[in-house]
């Protein structure tokens, strides 16, 4: 029996499937292997060459794309994952997107993408402008005129915001060097297309659930690219890094922010007699006190404990928590992270996640910090309230 | 040698035009169709739905779906409004009974080995067959797209557009946006009208071949909800549906356009050739 040619043509035709399939994979995959190897081979360079080369870098202008992943084993919380609004849940599960722009002190945009939602903050000058999309609510905050070259130190958001991009995450983190961390530098990274070096901290004391942090530094620019945190799992319970980068000067157009027409604007001053006023009386409050007692730090390093006294707490979604409410819908944060807890023999409830443990002590006080539960327990111990 | 080798190879002659005849008959015959002109009526009625629905009660910022509280200030927000209210459902659905029916419809009718006889190979059938879908699918998209428009300009007026960044451009520029995003859809619903043919010329039961195709998106949304596999969300068909978003961005992310265009044409280009596949093998015998 031989086969007719009309069956084979026939069967030829399933070839231009497998073909197009085939040109498709290989348009993907061969630009990304061919444009260098992922593992590029740098000069070797010490840890203090290559801090020393962070601090002198003269990069003042950059526009890229940020991604921030946290998996801290918390479950997604409500209503966060494509939202692009500036709280905290938004940053403690889930991956969000983000484009900055910087060009030098005095011009950054910050820009949080959602699926169809953005939130801006925009500093320019002594003006700072933040806008959500959800919202199209328009805050704007002048900032004293003598302060200008320190001015993204007082837009507070803007430098809670910083902590989150890999300048203000890397040097949050090498502030955190003391004897108690082992440091080692591997020459073969590639983040955002860039070759990198990567600064590894590996705490010495085995009771901190940081296994190792590390950043990633351009290896020509001196920027950092990337921070990853791990915990106890192989992939980092929190990282932030360059998708893309460029070091050329963003457009001027980009900083410049007119507040759309209807928006609601809320205007602030910041620096004005009325404020030191204000903060003259907060002053004294705390002197005589008043006002709320102030959080404090237990331990030192790898191992700190914050710790939140019972009235300070009292007004934190955790609070709910030490008091056993259950009568919060099935869908707040608060019932969400209530079904993470476990109680302890002591009473104390501990609420776990991959980084971050949590203690809520019987007394209402709250422990934080990135150490096993323990050194929690301890602290609470040692530090009656 | 076998009997088969000797059969004569079959000369088609070519006329003239006879394609685009082909190619008007198929865009004539689904316009004409009652249970199309339905669907798009349907459509249509969603923008202006929604409109007389805001012009009634003002909604506040932040409600319901995107966009929406900005209908009142600018009708073009209707556009964007109605085209997100439609993509996860209303649009895959148009796209699925069109494509569906392309080849499954006429198999099931008896009449694609007639159409078989006209003087054009089974490839230039299935390049008209698909260029009537894809014209199909793109009149859906502007079906939403211009009643908002209308609607929107009739109840609420245009003006300067506010974009997702706080900045706020020119309506000429907004107008140029909002063609993006319409353009933007129209690419993104070719890759399921494409599946959408494959899935026709395996079967000759037309409305097996639609329900198949609004499966494989509501498959694709299902696995993009699951957490667990976001490593393959990037590829899936529906992940960048919603990317036509980034052309109402202050600084459009180009690159990130383009990227997630090419992923909806490979899906065309891989269901397209399968369908090709499909028709060159497949017995017409009815």
């Amino acid at each position: 029996m031989t086969t007719s040619p009309r069956s084979l043509r026939r069967r030829a035709a399933w070839s231009a499937p497998v073909l197009t399939a085939a040109a498709i994979g290989a348009a993907t995959l061969l630009p990304s292997a061919a444009s260098a190897s992922p593992h590029p081979k740098l000069p070797a360079k010490t840890a203090a060459q290559l801090l020393a080369a962070v601090q002198s870098s003269d990069v003042s202008t950059l526009s890229g794309t940020i991604v921030e992943t946290a998996r801290l084993g918390l479950p997604s919380l409500p209503g966060t994952n494509s939202s692009a609004a500036l709280t905290w849940q938004t940053l403690v599960s889930g991956t969000h997107t983000a484009r900055v722009w910087f060009n030098g002190v005095d011009q950054q945009r910050l820009a949080v993408l959602g699926q169809l939602s953005e939130s801006d903050v925009v500093h320019n000058g002594r003006n700072v402008w933040t806008y959500a999309s959800d919202t199209q609510a328009v805050a704007h905050t002048l900032l004293p005129a003598n302060a200008e070259k320190s001015a993204a130190t007082s837009a507070t958001k803007a430098e809670n915001l910083q902590k989150y991009t890999p300048q203000g995450a890397a040097a949050a983190a090498l502030q955190a060097i003391t004897p108690s961390t082992q440091v080692a530098v591997d020459p073969t990274a590639r983040v955002a297309g860039q070759p990198a070096y990567t600064l590894v901290l590996t705490p010495r004391d085995t009771r901190s659930t940081v296994r190792k942090v590390a950043i990633a530094i351009d290896a020509t620019h001196n920027v950092p690219l990337r921070v990853q945190v791990f915990g106890a799992g192989a992939a980092p319970a929190f990282e932030t890094a360059f998708t893309n980068i460029s070091y050329q000067a963003p457009a001027a157009s980009v900083f410049a922010f007119t507040p759309p027409s209807g928006a609601k604007v809320t205007n602030d001053v910041l620096g004005t007699a009325a404020q030191k006023k204000a903060a003259d009386k907060l002053g004294t409050k705390i002197k005589t006190g008043t006002a709320k007692v102030s959080p404090t730090v237990v331990g030192t390093g790898w191992t700190s404990v914050l710790v939140l006294p019972a009235s300070t707490a009292g007004s934190s979604p955790l609070s709910a928590l030490t008091s056993g409410s259950t009568s919060s819908k099935g869908d707040s944060p608060t019932a969400v992270l209530s079904h993470l807890t476990t109680t302890l023999p002591s009473g104390d409830k501990l609420l776990s996640s991959a980084l971050i443990n949590v203690l809520l002590a019987k007394d209402g006080r709250v422990l934080v910090g990135a150490v096993s539960p323990s050194v929690l327990e301890q602290a609470a111990a040692g530090q009656p309230g | 040698m076998s009997f088969a080798d000797l059969t004569l190879p079959v000369v088609r002659p070519r006329y003239r035009g006879a394609f685009w005849r082909l190619y008007k008959g198929e865009v004539g015959i689904s316009l004409r169709r009652r249970r199309n002109l339905a669907l798009l009526a349907v459509l249509s009625a969603i923008p202006l739905m929604i409109g007389i629905a805001v012009y009634l009660s003002t909604p506040r910022a932040g409600d319901g779906p995107a966009f929406l509280g900005q209908i009142t200030g600018n009708g073009l927000f209707l556009v964007f409004t109605a085209l997100t209210v439609c993509i996860p459902v209303f649009l895959p659905l148009v796209v699925g009974v069109v494509s569906g029916d392309s080849i499954a419809g006429e198999a099931g009718s008896g009449t694609l080995r007639y159409l078989l006889t006209v003087p054009v190979t089974r490839t230039r059938l299935l390049v008209a067959k698909t260029l009537g879908v894809a014209t199909f699918t793109a009149l859906a998209v502007a079906v939403v797209a211009v009643v908002g428009l209308v609607t929107g300009a009739v109840l609420f007026g245009l003006g300067n557009v506010t974009l997702l960044s706080g900045d706020t451009v020119s309506l000429g520029t907004g107008l140029l946006r909002a063609l993006g995003v319409s353009a933007y859809v129209m690419v993104a619903l070719f890759g399921l009208a494409a599946g959408g043919m494959f899935i026709s010329t395996l079967t000759e039961n037309a409305i097996a071949a639609m329900a198949t195709t609004i499966g494989l998106v509501m498959v694709s949304a299902l696995l993009d909800a699951v957490p667990q596999l976001s490593a393959i969300h990037g590829v899936l068909l529906t992940h960048n549906w919603l990317g036509f978003g980034e052309f109402l961005r202050s600084n459009v992310d180009t690159a990130a356009v383009l990227r997630w265009s090419a992923l909806h044409l490979a899906y065309a280009a891989v269901f397209l050739s399968l369908a090709w596949a499909r028709l060159q093998s497949k017995d017409v015998t009815s």
